[in-house]
């Protein structure tokens, strides 16, 4: 009796000549992925050299499919491949959740990690999420707004050209392990302070954007890039950046980048999803934001950001 | 130190809990974490485990997602920075290394690890870098009432010990002062909740878990606002009396969907755990005994 029916829940896996090739290959580059078609020109290459001087006979799609059935790779989405570490028996071992987002978004143009995914990366809030959020341009032609990855729910946010990032400094290409040539975009921390005050549904909320304000502010925080960023994400956004700059001390900051917003005419409700729904809000005539989340709460998010 | 599971059994568990596993992961790590502090004989009755890990020890369902904490003194631990020594561990299958301890508050009295970075080397189900931390919160304040021994309790079926560990903890009377001043000065609805899993289990009868005292619950909260209001008058000014704190813990509080969500019970206490039970069991159950 054969091991393997004996024990049906633990994978046994055996390796071609052609699928060794391809797992050597792709720990040479320092990789845990493959991607095709994009990777099939250089893998064929790789493959041949170590299998030479036999050739590798038809397309890497099918070959590539046969691993991932005998769970020597994993199969993310089409075309998309991550290896398999030596004893798993699920994908969410073999990567994490950047990897797959850059492997679902990495061919379709531009994109880059923002909102909860950045606040998190930045290490200004503990909160642990099941969902990635992603910012690509409105011209892309990836038309998904959101996906089932391993583990992660992907949402997808359309970025007019107007709002996309602009500096170098907004944008942050990082390893997304220590030991592989493998990187994902995401926002600095600069333009993730931004991008959540203007979406805090995809930010786990404003209690989650202020406190990660507060945070930020006991860090070393480009805050004139801040106000730019701010400035340039519509009339409301730089409203609401000019007024929680102002709460959190940097009135000089305000007073440089926002000395023409009159506040005049202007309600801009803080929170914009209004979560509070109070009854009654104050509006700041300086900025012409409507505070309409409890001053309490504002005063005591701040504090307890303060303390730890 | 534990009998660490392994990758089955943990995915297993998660699913059971409806947590995810990093989050798990993150908590085995912090109990074997409180393990090595007893080991090096951190814990006395003057210096003890405490917040939402302390009420572990009474079955309290919430999971906390990233923090641990602790309340000693300068009696126990001097230099406060002497603490990144202890929080070190390492053994075959788990090493943890602390950030050196930084006060974070302008007395010195409070002092943070942060980050605790750990190598989870009994799994790989945690890939993501950034879900290999949690933060240490050290209070040097000295608890105002002796803390007593309690056995670790977890909410899941991973056989981490043969026999639960023992460890101090925080009198419960001093958890409802902190939770009490956190939640009124801070507004962070995790303390709110707690509050209501205490006013919950120390009702009289069966099941009973907590035993409170009424008086003693008010002496504490008094105590604990008159300490605060030295430390961090600004933040505690709306506050000038213990009532005033009770006012406010009888109002009934907001809970925003996002930020409602972030509170992360095992699921099999979900159901049970609502908004309105919450606020009943604040209002119903806790503010009286204050009064």
């Amino acid at each position: 009796m054969r091991y393997n029916s004996i024990m049906p829940d633990r994978i046994v896996r055996t390796a071609s000549p052609q699928a060794s090739a391809i797992l050597e290959a792709v720990a040479d580059a320092k990789r845990r992925s493959l991607r095709l078609p994009e990777d099939e020109e250089w893998l064929r290459e790789q493959v041949e050299e170590k299998l030479a001087p036999r050739k590798l006979e038809g397309k890497l799609a099918p070959l590539l499919q046969g691993m991932a059935d005998r769970k020597s790779v994993y199969r993310v989405r089409r075309g998309r491949y991550v290896v398999a570490p030596r004893g798993s028996f699920s994908v969410k071992q073999a990567a994490s959740t950047e990897l797959f987002v850059d492997l679902v978004l990495g061919a379709q143009g531009d994109y880059y990690l923002s909102y909860l995914s950045a606040l998190v990366a930045h290490r200004l809030t503990d909160v642990h999420s099941t969902a990635a959020y992603a910012a690509i341009r409105q011209s892309s032609g990836f038309r998904d707004t959101h996906l089932e990855l391993p583990g992660v729910e992907l949402h997808i946010v359309r970025l007019s050209e107007g709002r996309w990032p602009t500096e170098e400094r907004e944008l942050e290409r990082v390893r997304i392990f220590p030991d592989a040539k493998e990187f994902v975009w995401r926002a600095s921390l600069e333009r993730t302070l931004v991008d959540a005050l203007s979406r805090p549904q995809l930010s786990a909320g404003f209690e989650t954007v202020m406190s990660c304000w507060a945070v930020a502010s006991k860090r070393e925080v480009n805050w004139d890039l801040v106000a730019a960023i701010g400035e340039r994400a519509g009339d409301s956004t730089a409203r609401r950046t000019a007024f929680l700059l102002g709460l959190l001390g940097y009135g000089d900051v305000v007073e440089r980048n926002f000395a023409t917003l009159g506040g005049r005419g202007r309600t801009v409700p803080l929170d914009r999803t209004n979560s509070y729904r109070l009854a009654h809000a104050e509006r700041d005539s300086r900025t012409g934001v409507v505070v309409n989340v409890p001053v309490d709460h504002l005063r005591g998010w701040v504090a307890a950001a303060a303390n730890g | 130190m534990i009998n660490y599971p392994n990758d089955r059994d943990l995915v297993e568990q998660a699913s059971a809990c409806g947590i995810p596993e990093p989050v798990l992961v993150r908590d085995i790590v912090r109990l074997v974490e409180v393990l090595n502090l007893k080991r090096k004989d951190f814990f006395t009755k003057r210096s003890v485990l405490a917040g939402s890990m302390a009420l572990r020890c009474f079955d309290s369902p919430r999971f906390t997602v990233y923090d641990a904490d602790f309340s000693t003194s300068a009696d126990a631990v001097h230099p406060p920075t002497s603490l990144k020594g202890l929080l070190a561990y390492q053994d075959d299958a788990l090493e943890i290394t602390p950030a050196s301890l930084v006060p974070h508050d302008d007395a010195g009295t409070a002092w943070k690890s942060a980050p605790i970075a750990y190598n989870p080397v009994f799994t790989s189900l945690v890939p993501n870098p950034a879900d290999r931390e949690f933060k240490a919160d050290v209070s040097f304040r000295g608890v105002m009432l002796d803390g007593f021994e309690r056995e670790l309790v977890v909410p899941y079926e991973l056989e981490l010990w043969d026999e639960p560990p023992v460890v101090f903890i925080m009198d419960p009377h001093e958890t409802v002062a902190e939770k009490t001043l956190g939640w009124c000065a801070h507004q962070q609805l995790k303390h709110y909740a707690d509050l209501a899993y205490i006013a919950l289990v120390s009702r009289d009868g069966e099941g009973q878990l907590i035993k409170l005292n009424n008086a003693k619950l008010r002496t504490t909260l008094a105590d604990k606002l008159e300490a605060m209001r030295k430390l961090q008058s600004n933040i505690y000014e709306p506050f000038p009396h213990v009532d005033a704190l009770i006012d406010k813990l009888e109002e009934i509080p907001i809970f925003p969907v996002l930020q409602w969500q972030r509170i992360m019970y095992v699921r099999q206490a979900r159901d049970r755990f609502t908004q309105e039970f919450l606020v009943r069991a604040v209002r119903e159950l806790l503010v009286p005994r204050f009064r």
